[in-house]
């Protein structure tokens, strides 16, 4: 089973994205922070992540390029709905320039989060340790 | 000596901030009048990579950063233009959603990013990386409030 790491603070968005997920054979794991997110990538094998741009007092992109600076690969896809000092057109350029595999710009549907999700983690052999 | 030597970090700086002003002036070098203006190839892009539930102006405001007024008046400039068209959401008959029209995302293959596109992309990989992370902790930092 392919697993998916969610970062996002708003814990209604994790809740619906994870439905959809595991409604359509993933397993996910959320976390609220970067530094959650950095620490379990450390121990743990994901197939790709989803992370917000808005994390309260954190920014996404910032946290996706720390994961970059440190070597990580790992398939992300950028979700945002814009905010103070985000527009649209900045984080889609920013998650482009750290390799993000799509950016989904909220409100989306659901088959828009499964395929960009199936696109980022074609590897059907990849899955959870 | 000394002297010049404590202000060249500071003069370099600004040279590259300027150097980047100036690229990214020469993206839009197009002196035709009837040339798309920054913004609205800005909302050309936004329609091709949007989906359907955020193909309308909201979310072509938050796109580019404005209120609705100007991101309802950006639209309209395209859709006069024939490049894109408002029809009902599938998704939501209350709704209306923008889509590009088949001479929009022709336009598109004239975007003039596409120049600046392919001369990065000639880039070395390790003058790409390094590149890439510049410009993003850059427009972070430049993004968020200034401490001055």
């Amino acid at each position: 089973m392919k697993s998916v790491l969610i970062i996002e603070d708003d814990i209604s968005v994790a809740e619906a994205v994870s439905f959809v997920l595991e409604r359509n054979g993933f397993r996910t794991t959320r976390v609220e922070t970067g530094a959650a997110a950095a620490a379990l990538l450390k121990s743990q094998h994901f197939c790709g992540a989803l992370v917000d741009v808005w994390l309260g007092e954190e920014d996404g992109l910032d946290v996706l390029a720390s994961l970059r600076a440190q070597g990580n690969t790992l398939p992300v896809v950028v979700m945002s709905g814009g905010g103070p000092g985000h527009t649209l057109e900045s984080v889609s350029a920013r998650a482009d320039v750290l390799d993000a595999c799509a950016v989904l710009f909220k409100p989306f549907t659901d088959e828009e989060l499964l395929d960009a999700v199936n696109r980022s983690c074609p590897d059907a052999g990849c899955a959870a340790d | 000596m000394s002297e010049e030597r404590d202000i060249a970090p500071d003069r370099k700086a600004r040279g590259i901030a300027l150097l980047l002003e100036q690229t990214a002036r020469l993206v839009y070098d197009e002196k035709q009048p009837r040339a798309l203006h920054a913004v609205q190839w800005s909302a050309l892009r936004y329609l091709e990579r949007a989906g359907a539930k955020s193909r309308n102006v909201a979310g072509l405001a938050k796109y580019l950063g404005v209120t609705s007024g100007p991101a309802s008046r950006t639209a309209a400039s395209l859709v006069s233009r024939g490049l894109a068209e408002v029809m009902d959401s599938p998704t939501d008959s209350r709704t209306k959603i923008i889509n590009l029209t088949d001479a929009g995302h022709a336009a598109l293959e004239h975007d003039p990013l596409n120049r600046c596109a392919r001369i990065v992309h000639e880039l070395g990989d390790d003058e790409l990386s390094t590149l890439a992370l510049a410009l993003n902790k850059l427009h972070s930092r430049l993004s968020k409030p200034s401490d001055d």
